[in-house]
């Protein structure tokens, strides 16, 4: 799964906008995005939101989660727990990324927000690892993890499952063949012929 | 990418070449005609008590306890790297001790009476794990020694590391560029030849006729 996916999963975001222009409602397949009146703010997809941004026809209002205090509380709250809390929106890095990147002035203090928001980011990610590695050693056979972001899984995702199968697979030879052996020494020790024994092997 | 979901099926490359190892096997019974197996033999037939260099393929198709030979576990599973392997795990280089320790060791668990192998391989791979987690995530081309992991990490680890840098690319927005494709470039560029030597071979009777 790349990161771009991730972000078009993540486009589907509402975000308000406040439009220079005027317009009928538009109507998308998903549903229809309310009538445009200039200097009025509107709810609208991201996707919709960059592209007019980028065309100069609007101007981005940050979401309220996107403000200095809520954020370092959340910054503290995941410090403290240890396990994932609630994240303000479901994509909080996809939508960070996309509005700071195409609207940097429309976001007040934005160089601490990217702060903030990264280092968010990079304690869950390693609370995420932490986890891992606690169930790979724990000999766990399943886990469960709450909250979780999209971006977070993809950092882990095709070395966590293919690691987790083999090491299944290398359990399973360990365990198989401990098992038939035993079993061929019951058998040898129950029947009183020779050497040769018929006994079933699975590799 | 099918490479790190590894279920080795008779064609698959890994498979070919960790079954094509040699074995060391002691002969048990006298085998007719079989002289040819052993490089250094005087007769044609197989004396019991020879010990014989066999590849795996070879091997693994008789049944584990078949009285024609015996197997001997390899030393890499053994004793003094058995313990090694214990006790540093993730530091071993298990690249240096065999290319293929895992899938070695796995069709290896069966010929092992104290079943060591089986476990000491799926002791150090769960050991190994968070350590090829942490590596990925690092820069990819700097540390890595080519002998330091076996195959099967050295894919997981390729993983990782892809998966890190497209992460990385999304945050500084400098992948996914609109690039032309190959043939396009390839065409224009015959084109621009083709128009090139149009204009020389106009060039050329013009100058001729000059002369003349």
């Amino acid at each position: 799964m790349d990161p771009s996916i991730i972000e078009f999963i993540g486009e589907k975001c509402m975000i308000s906008i406040i439009p220079n222009f005027s317009n009928e409602p538009l109507h998308l397949i998903y549903g229809s995005v309310g009538p445009f009146r200039a200097g009025f703010p509107v709810f609208v997809p991201l996707w919709m939101a960059t592209h007019l941004r980028k065309q100069q026809k609007c101007r981005i209002v940050p979401p309220e989660w996107m403000d200095m205090d809520i954020l370092e509380e959340i910054k503290e709250e995941e410090k403290r727990s240890k396990f994932f809390t609630k994240m303000p929106c479901e994509h909080y890095m996809v939508v960070a990324q996309l509005v700071m990147s195409t609207a940097p002035d429309d976001v007040p203090r934005c160089e601490e927000l990217r702060t903030v928001i990264k280092d968010i980011f990079d304690i869950r990610e390693s609370k995420l690892r932490t986890s891992i590695d606690a169930f790979i050693k724990g000999e766990g056979t399943y886990a469960k993890l709450d909250n979780l972001t999209l971006l977070e899984i993809h950092s882990v995702r095709p070395i966590l499952p293919y690691s987790l199968d083999h090491i299944a697979r290398y359990q399973r030879t360990a365990t198989a063949s401990q098992r038939d052996t035993s079993m061929l020494s019951a058998s040898m020790a129950a029947s009183s012929s020779g050497p040769n024994s018929n006994s079933l092997f699975s590799q | 990418m099918n490479g790190m979901n590894y279920f080795p099926n008779y064609y698959s490359i890994e498979d070919i070449f960790v079954t094509q190892e040699k074995v060391e096997c002691r002969v048990n019974t006298k085998l007719q005609r079989m002289g040819f197996l052993d490089s250094g033999a005087e007769s044609d037939d197989l004396e019991p008590g020879r010990t014989v260099n066999l590849p795996l393929w070879y091997i693994k198709e008789l049944k584990v306890n078949n009285a024609y030979f015996t197997v001997a576990v390899p030393d890499i599973y053994r004793n003094v790297h058995k313990a090694v392997c214990e006790a540093e795990t993730t530091h071993i280089e298990l690249g240096r001790l065999h290319p293929y320790f895992y899938e070695f060791g796995r069709y290896l668990t069966p010929y092992d009476r104290n079943h060591v192998i089986g476990r000491i391989i799926f002791e150090t791979l769960r050991q190994r794990v968070r350590h090829l987690l942490d590596i990925s995530k690092s820069d990819g081309q700097a540390a890595k020694a080519e002998h330091r992991l076996d195959n099967i990490e050295a894919k997981l680890h390729e993983a990782g590391v892809r998966t890190n840098s497209q992460y990385i690319e999304w945050l500084q927005m400098t992948g996914n560029k609109i690039r032309t494709s190959e043939l396009v470039e390839e065409h224009q560029k015959k084109r621009r030849r083709a128009d090139r030597s149009d204009d020389e071979g106009d060039a050329l009777p013009n100058s001729k006729r000059a002369t003349l």
